[in-house]
């Protein structure tokens, strides 16, 4: 561990010591002020250079008392070139124009046109927001989760739902963070949904490899969204009409341009249609999702930036002689950040973060009654730093520190009454906190043209009551760029985990129950290689990739065969502790601009898990285990008015547990003998494959309204055009009349059209 | 307009209702396993049900359809070696003969015991010991409102006091004379007929060793006052507890949708079942208050 540091120390310190100036400034968007995400910065003629971090800034040393070029680009905007002779070092603010484009010129992603090649990381995906809002919605819905699922080494979970599970993790092992705050739950609609409003949404990356040191906490992905700040140089109202939903979103300056602020809201209106139809008035459902940021420019060297979410879904379905539940759940977050720099090298953010999650479900099945509840409370205070001390280097390190307050637990058993009344009650509920928090520093080297290292550490630490957990994640990726267009990088990244969602195998409904861990419940820590070669065609227009990853998890936490909870239970003892590990190889072929423009991407992968307390102590396939997953998206722009998109996606089915025989029992007693179920093995049935095609017309015009101009666009969207009945899960039984034994596939969405109004004034 | 309530239908239909249909699964190859139960009682004679598992879509599963009445089954101890031989019984609760092995050599307290079955060519073996105790029930009452994880019923109450400094585990017995004119006994009894009455669950002395102990049970079978019984408890060796407490978990796991499928663990290698050892507390007799 010692060396590690000493090595990237020294290599930081002996580069930091060669004479130069430096640049400094952000890079904002001239018709709205939003900061530039990845703004590319270079040297022309010297090929050094480097891009701008999450809040636009950058920082370039240059050659003391030399002219140079220094190119500012952003796909999708007009360069900017800029001459400098500079003896000492030189504040540059940029604000670059929008390219007016036309259809042949479309490009789907903003970031440098072979930044795939060149950048010191892989297994990173940048999820072009604008991509997101012309793909096929579900319900007049687009949104950034359904897209993520259709990425290489990301799977969704039951159909129809925003779950997604990374290269053989669980949903629990993707952190997802907005504005830096840890969103547990992001769903509406039981996950039909995401809970981000994608008319909010300025940035989206998604990391599932090769982490950088400044992210952990979870095994097997980052996914980083970051809300729209605002315009600060006009008022715009956004909005939209769907099927199920109305959003509002209104931004606009304050004061004098050293301010913004964004406002944006969306809501359901399924429990006034339900109201509408008497025959359904046993079912209720609502959701919302509001965001809204302020950002405050206090200085060229001070910016604060507060931005909260709310997000909250209620439902319930009560009648005789059915399922019947109450589910509530959601999320919120708060966020106050401060942008600093000290100098022009340095910049921090230093956040203060609160966020909360709630899931409370009521079921009720015949006599059997099932109560979940899961409270998490989360107060995070951090500081990042970093520092630019040439352009060989850009050195990241921080601190964190969170406490946790969870409050975990679950009833399930037989009552006579069809109440969904409250069983659980919350007084004697059993609270745990615990505390994490961690420490890193990451340095992003260029050793040579063509050589790249990305090497961090972080040392995580954790405390619940007694009990404490040190980490030691190292962090490394390297690459080596053979041309322009081709390069090879290779990945190595240990990660811990201290929070645990324990999944069931059994219910359809999202009852998993967060845990934090303790003296039983261990932390649970992967470790991840991974090779990838990425090519460029044709003048970078078509992206390929390649990965090949390799990752083991252990302290992997499962429920007891059979566990049934009860109030009083404690949920630590009723589990069982194993280790998963999970290979394969990612494909992707994208194009990146023109007319038509879109990505193929295909992952075969194997993920396996192996508990001794479960399935006879010999391995079986994990629950999202899917050998092939296939997905093809195409965009199709025929004017400035028309544009048409598709995705298709095939996958292997589900495993699921089933019985594979039966035996006679005798010593139960007369009432109980009888016939009972052999299992063979754990998740030894695999579901049919799951297939769909969804498509969507987009017609946008421009016109106006009391005088007013705005911009509209009519959506329609076909989910499933085919209306291909996928399995959701199947179970079998033996029918009380004639004792033979059946089968049944219940499957749930077939094809679903929506239509959608959006507008901008 | 007409449109948009045939779309907001069709979406709300979908909310509370899925599609549901007959599947045929494509069937593994099932290997078909003996399936053994054998619990040794001090001073009874061995009884032994030999079966055999089946696919599950297989429509075979009575004791009939399923009893192995061609292998030979020997249990023994280091003195003596009993055969045992097929004979059945009428089961008035099932409607149905069942047949299985019987040994002529009564069991003996504090012995080792060895199981043999020679089957298609095939030997199954395993072990147990005779060593556990009986426990004493200290008091029967009735009560007849109680409520558990099985929901709110009336419950016989049965107070006993643990054996001290070992691991034990406990199942409830009652026999009874029932008739057919009780509520859900079959009619193919034409008089009255005995019927045993264990308990599902198997209750464990995890922490309360040594302790009083009180356990609550909801009695099987419609009955009114004046009804009389005999109870029991039943003390359970480990391999036994466990496959049976598997079996009380498996049955809750499928008819509670919130539940883990449950795997029934067998201690008889290369067969499916239970070769264990049990004893009886004294018998109390009880009698409904209502």
């Amino acid at each position: 561990m010692k060396i590690y540091l000493i090595i990237i120390i020294l290599i930081g310190s002996l580069i930091a010591s060669e004479k130069s100036v430096t640049i400094s400034g952000y890079v904002l968007d001239a018709s709205s002020g939003e900061s530039l995400i990845g703004t590319n910065v270079y040297l022309d003629g010297l090929k050094i250079g480097t891009s701008t971090n999450s809040y636009g800034f950058y920082s370039l040393s240059i050659p003391v008392e030399q002219e140079v070029r220094v190119i500012f680009s952003y796909m999708g905007y007009k360069p900017q070139v800029k001459k400098l002779f500079l003896k000492k070092n030189f504040k540059l603010t940029i604000k670059l124009s929008p390219q007016i484009i036309s259809t042949e010129d479309i490009v789907v992603t903003a970031r440098k046109k072979n930044e795939n090649i060149e950048k010191k990381q892989m297994s990173v995906m940048d999820v072009p927001v604008r991509m997101v809002k012309q793909l096929p919605a579900i319900l007049g819905e687009t949104d950034v989760l359904k897209v993520i699922q259709l990425l290489p080494g990301v799977q969704s979970g039951s159909e129809g739902t925003t779950g997604f599970y990374v290269r053989g993790g669980n949903a629990d092992q993707n952190l997802v963070l907005l504005d830096e705050a840890t969103v547990y739950n992001p769903n509406h609609l039981f996950g039909l949904l995401s809970s981000f409003n994608s008319r909010a949404i300025n940035n989206v990356t998604m990391i599932k490899g090769g982490f950088p040191a400044q992210y952990g906490g979870r095994l097997s992905s980052i996914l980083n969204i970051s809300m729209k700040e605002g315009n600060s140089k006009s008022y715009h109202v956004d909005g939209g009409l769907g099927v199920v939903t109305s959003k509002l979103t209104v931004e606009g300056p304050l004061l004098n341009d050293k301010a913004s602020f964004i406002v944006s809201a969306r809501r359901t209106y399924l429990d006034l249609l339900l109201k509408a139809f008497p025959s359904l008035s046993n079912t209720k459902y609502s959701f919302y999702d509001l965001n809204a940021k302020v950002n405050y420019k206090i200085s060229h060297n001070d910016r604060f930036f507060l931005s909260y979410f709310s997000g909250r879904d209620n439902a319930a379905y009560i009648a005789a002689n059915s399922l019947n539940y109450d589910f509530k759940f959601g999320n919120s977050t708060s966020t106050l950040r401060w942008n600093h720099l000290f100098g022009e090298k340095l910049f921090s953010n230093t956040s203060l973060v609160y966020n909360t999650y709630l899931m409370n479900l009521k079921t009720n099945q015949g006599n059997f009654y099932s109560e979940f509840y899961s409270q998490i409370k989360d107060i995070t205070a951090k500081t990042d730093f970093e520092y630019f001390p040439n352009p060989a280097h850009t050195i990241k390190f921080g601190v964190q520190y969170t406490q946790h307050s969870i409050t975990p637990t679950g009833t399930s058993g037989n009552i006579k009454t069809d109440s969904l009344a409250t069983v659980l009650n919350a007084a004697h509920i059993q609270k745990k906190t615990a505390a994490e928090g961690s420490i890193y520093m990451n340095d992003a080297i260029n050793v040579s043209k063509s050589f790249g290292l990305n090497l961090g550490v972080r040392v995580p630490a954790y405390k619940i009551k007694q009990t404490s957990y040190y980490g030691f994640e190292p962090r490394a990726t390297l690459k080596y760029t053979l041309s322009p267009v081709a390069s090879l990088k290779a990945a190595y990244t240990v990660m811990h985990q201290y929070l645990h969602l324990v999944p069931s195998s059994t219910a359809s409904f999202p009852t998993d129950i967060w845990l934090p861990s303790s003296k039983t419940v261990k932390p649970q820590r992967s470790e991840q290689y991974a090779l990838g070669y990425f090519r460029n065609f044709e003048k970078n227009r078509y992206e390929t990739s390649i990965e090949a990853y390799y990752k083991t998890m252990q302290n992997q936490v499962a429920f007891k065969e059979g566990t049934q909870l009860l109030e009083q239970t404690d949920i630590d003892q009723q589990l069982v502790f194993g280790k998963g590990w999970s290979y394969g190889v990612e494909l992707l072929a994208k194009k990146r601009s023109g007319k038509y423009n879109g990505w193929i991407s295909y992952t075969l992968s194997w993920t396996n898990q192996k508990f001794p307390d479960l399935n006879f102590g010999k391995t079986f396939p994990f629950k999202y285990d899917k050998r092939h997953d296939l997905s093809a998206v195409g965009i199709y722009n025929f004017n400035k008015n028309w544009t048409i998109s598709a995705d298709f996606v095939f996958t292997s089915g589900n495993v699921v547990t089933l019985p594979e025989g039966r035996v006679n029992v005798y010593e139960g007693g007369d009432l109980y003998n009888g016939v009972f179920d052999v299992y063979t093995g754990r998740n030894n049935y695999r579901l049919g494959n799951y297939h769909r095609l969804d498509v969507t017309a987009t017609y946008k015009y421009a016109s106006s309204f009391f005088n007013k101009n705005y911009d509209g666009e009519f959506v329609l969207s076909i989910y499933n055009l085919y209306s291909h009945q996928n399995p959701y899960f199947i179970y079998v039984d033996v029918d009380g009349v004639t004792h033979k034994p059946y089968a049944k596939q219940v499957s749930l969405l077939p094809i679903i059209p929506s239509l959608s109004f959006n507008f901008r004034f | 307009m007409k449109t948009t309530v045939i779309i907001l239908s069709a979406f709300i239909l979908l909310l509370v209702n899925n599609c549901e249909k007959n599947i045929v699964l494509p069937v593994h190859d099932y290997k078909s396993q003996l399936s053994v139960e054998c619990i040794l009682e001090p001073n009874k004679v061995p009884v032994l049900y030999l079966g055999k598992t089946v696919s599950y879509f297989d429509t075979l599963n009575t004791n009939t359809d399923l009893f192995v009445d061609n292998a030979l089954v020997i249990i023994s101890t280091s003195n003596n070696h009993d055969t045992l031989q097929v004979t059945s019984k009428y089961n008035y609760y099932r409607c149905q003969q069942e047949y299985f092995y019987q040994g002529t050599i009564p069991v003996v307290q504090g012995r080792f015991y060895h199981l043999r079955i020679e089957y298609n060519g095939s030997v199954y073996e395993a072990d147990t010991e005779t060593n556990v105790h009986p426990v004493e029930i200290d008091s029967i009452s009735f009560v007849a409102n109680f409520s558990d994880l099985y929901g709110e019923h009336e419950g016989v109450v049965v107070t006993f006091t643990d054996l001290l400094n070992e691991q034990n585990f406990y199942r409830y017995r009652m026999d009874r004379v029932l008739t057919k004119s009780k509520k859900d006994i079959p009619n193919c009894a034409n008089g009255p007929f005995a019927a045993s009455e264990v308990g599902r669950s198997v209750y464990f002395d995890t922490n309360v060793d040594g302790a009083s102990l009180t356990i609550v049970i909801e009695p099987a079978f419609q009955h009114q006052a004046g009804d009389t019984a005999r109870i029991y408890l039943q003390t359970l060796d480990t391999a036994s507890a466990r496959f049976f407490d598997d079996l009380d978990r498996q049955k809750s796991a499928k008819i509670n949708p919130f539940i883990e499928p449950v795997f029934i663990t067998s201690n008889i290698p290369g067969a499916f079942g239970i070769f264990g050892a049990c004893n009886y507390s004294n018998s109390v007799k009880f009698t409904y208050p209502e």
